[in-house]
């Protein structure tokens, strides 16, 4: 079980209250003027952002537990391994989606509303998030090819841990590198627009929330995938 | 799995009502929708989370 | 260890020398390969494409080298070598007979390439430079993904799938510094792209050198 699971009942009703605030607080509040387009669609920033952080949560607890599977070779360190890598997945794609809808508005505005290109820019990011949700679902060919019990544990979690291993680098720096749309690289004009207190003040208590919620269904999957398996 | 695609369904709805907020000045409507998606999702959460506990009990009774 | 790998290598050679069909098959492969492509091509091949054609050649022709690796042995010869050797040894010994492998078929791609429409290269120094650290890169990604795909039912379409995403990001470090090349680029723009092959090659051999023991055992 997660080591965490003595809180429970903290993080599920966190989840609830914190979403909920960061979810009115967020459209409600009144924002700063910082003219174009970036007036209302700036209030995304609580919604998205907190979906990567989730996403890189899951991949480390899929990461962690799989190492663990190679050292200990328990059927239930593998079991969350693979629920959490699910999750992560989901997320990565949730994160995906809620970014085609942003960057539609805000970096590709002046395309014609007929034209279906308009909705996925080759932003760097977002490209390499593809990368490494592709090698994560190779992840679940991978584990879907062997039946043979013991060895795919085994086999799913040495992979895992590479997979891994070549998503950090893949989303965290080369986007750095590579410049692109998305603030943080090198390229962007909007870099030196740092978070204001207000924005603050929306954005913690939202990824608090979200980062509970992602524990709350890691934690239902679980119960259910060993209820499913005994 | 019933759990994930369901809660992605809902999730994706309340993504999906994001991106009605870019063009309309009707915030409180697209909160309202945003709320009862939300409270969907909560609900749905709160009550596969009681069934989960249920069937827990009853495989350990079950067991002894 | 070095001794062994040192025999491994000589095991590999004698091996392909005495099976000649596939090392030539390989080398036909890549034949076909860029003549098809340049007879759809002809005569409006420009720098742009040949640059992506000739990397999709060698992406495809690396997973062809890399199934023949692992899975062309059987298991008694593995479980041979399992009491013999380290198997990190056998590891390494692959990485750079497949090295050895793709440079080659890379120079017959080149010099093909060139032969059929024009040579397009300005900076050839680059170029090569390019070849040797992208067939090193490719060896090392493709050598792990074939250890796992051939514990995992020796199927090559499991290999290709595995292998192909995780082959992305090297492919987009290759292809932007092999356009420098062909364009004639000075050197000192396309330090960070060597950069970028060196680390994610070193990322992922340090990673299969770590990953391979507990595949290895049963």
């Amino acid at each position: 079980m997660l080591p965490f699971a003595a809180f429970r009942r903290i993080y599920k009703i966190s989840a609830g209250v914190l979403l909920s605030y960061a979810l009115i607080a967020g459209l409600l509040m009144t924002l700063p003027d910082m003219g174009g387009n970036m007036a209302q669609t700036s209030r995304n920033v609580f919604y998205h952002v907190p979906q990567w952080f989730c996403l890189y949560l899951m991949m480390g607890i899929s990461f962690f537990y799989s190492i663990r599977v190679l050292r200990f070779n328990r059927k239930e360190d593998d079991l969350i391994a693979f629920a959490s890598a699910r999750l992560g997945l989901f997320f990565g794609l949730l994160g995906l989606s809620t970014g085609i809808l942003w960057s539609r508005v805000t970096w590709r505005e002046t395309i014609a509303s007929n034209d279906i290109s308009a909705w996925w820019g080759w932003d760097p990011k977002q490209t390499l998030l593809v990368i490494a949700l592709m090698i994560y679902l190779a992840y679940f060919i991978l584990r879907g090819t062997v039946e043979e019990v013991s060895l795919k544990h085994k086999i799913s979690a040495v992979y895992n841990i590479f997979a891994c291993a070549c998503l950090i680098p893949l989303t965290y720096i080369m986007p750095r590198i590579l410049g692109g749309l998305h603030p943080g690289g090198e390229s962007n004009p909007l870099d030196n627009i740092s978070m204001s207190n207000d924005f603050r003040l929306i954005f913690y208590p939202s990824v608090l929330g979200f980062i509970c919620l992602a524990l709350w269904l890691l934690e239902l999957n679980i119960r259910f995938s060993r209820i499913s398996n005994k | 799995m019933n759990l994930n695609s369901f809660t992605g369904l809902l999730l994706q709805a309340d993504a999906a009502s994001t991106g009605l907020l870019f063009r309309s000045d009707k915030i409180y409507t697209v909160l309202g929708v945003m709320l009862i998606v939300w409270g969907a999702v909560l609900f749905s959460l709160i009550r596969i989370d009681l069934k989960l506990k249920k069937l827990e009990e009853k495989k350990a009774s079950d067991s002894k | 260890m070095r001794k062994e790998i040192l025999a491994l290598l000589g095991k590999e050679w004698t091996t392909e020398w005495k099976q000649k069909h596939s090392f030539s098959g390989l080398l036909f492969y890549v034949f076909c390969l860029s003549f098809v492509t340049s007879l759809a091509f002809r005569q409006s091949l420009d720098p742009f494409t040949w640059n992506a054609i000739f990397w999709i050649i060698q992406v495809f022709v690396a997973l062809n080298a890399a199934s023949r690796s692992f899975m062309g042995e059987s298991r008694g010869q593995y479980e041979t070598l399992y009491c013999l050797v380290h198997p990190n040894s056998i590891l390494v010994s692959k990485t750079i007979y497949g090295f050895g492998i793709l440079l080659l078929s890379s120079g017959l791609n080149f010099f093909l390439m060139s032969l059929f429409n024009g040579s397009v290269v300005q900076d050839f120094g680059l170029f090569c430079i390019t070849l040797i650290l992208g067939s090193l890169g490719l060896s090392a990604v493709l050598t792990l993904i074939s250890a796992i795909s051939s514990r995992a039912g020796n199927r090559v379409t499991l290999m290709a799938i595995l292998g192909f995403p995780v082959l992305i990001p090297l492919q987009l470090t290759i292809l932007k510094l092999s356009k420098n090349a062909v364009d004639g680029l000075p050197w000192d723009k396309s330090y960070q792209e060597m950069l970028t092959l060196i680390a994610l090659t070193l990322i992922t051999g340090i990673t299969s050198y770590l990953l391979f023991p507990y595949l290895w055992r049963d």
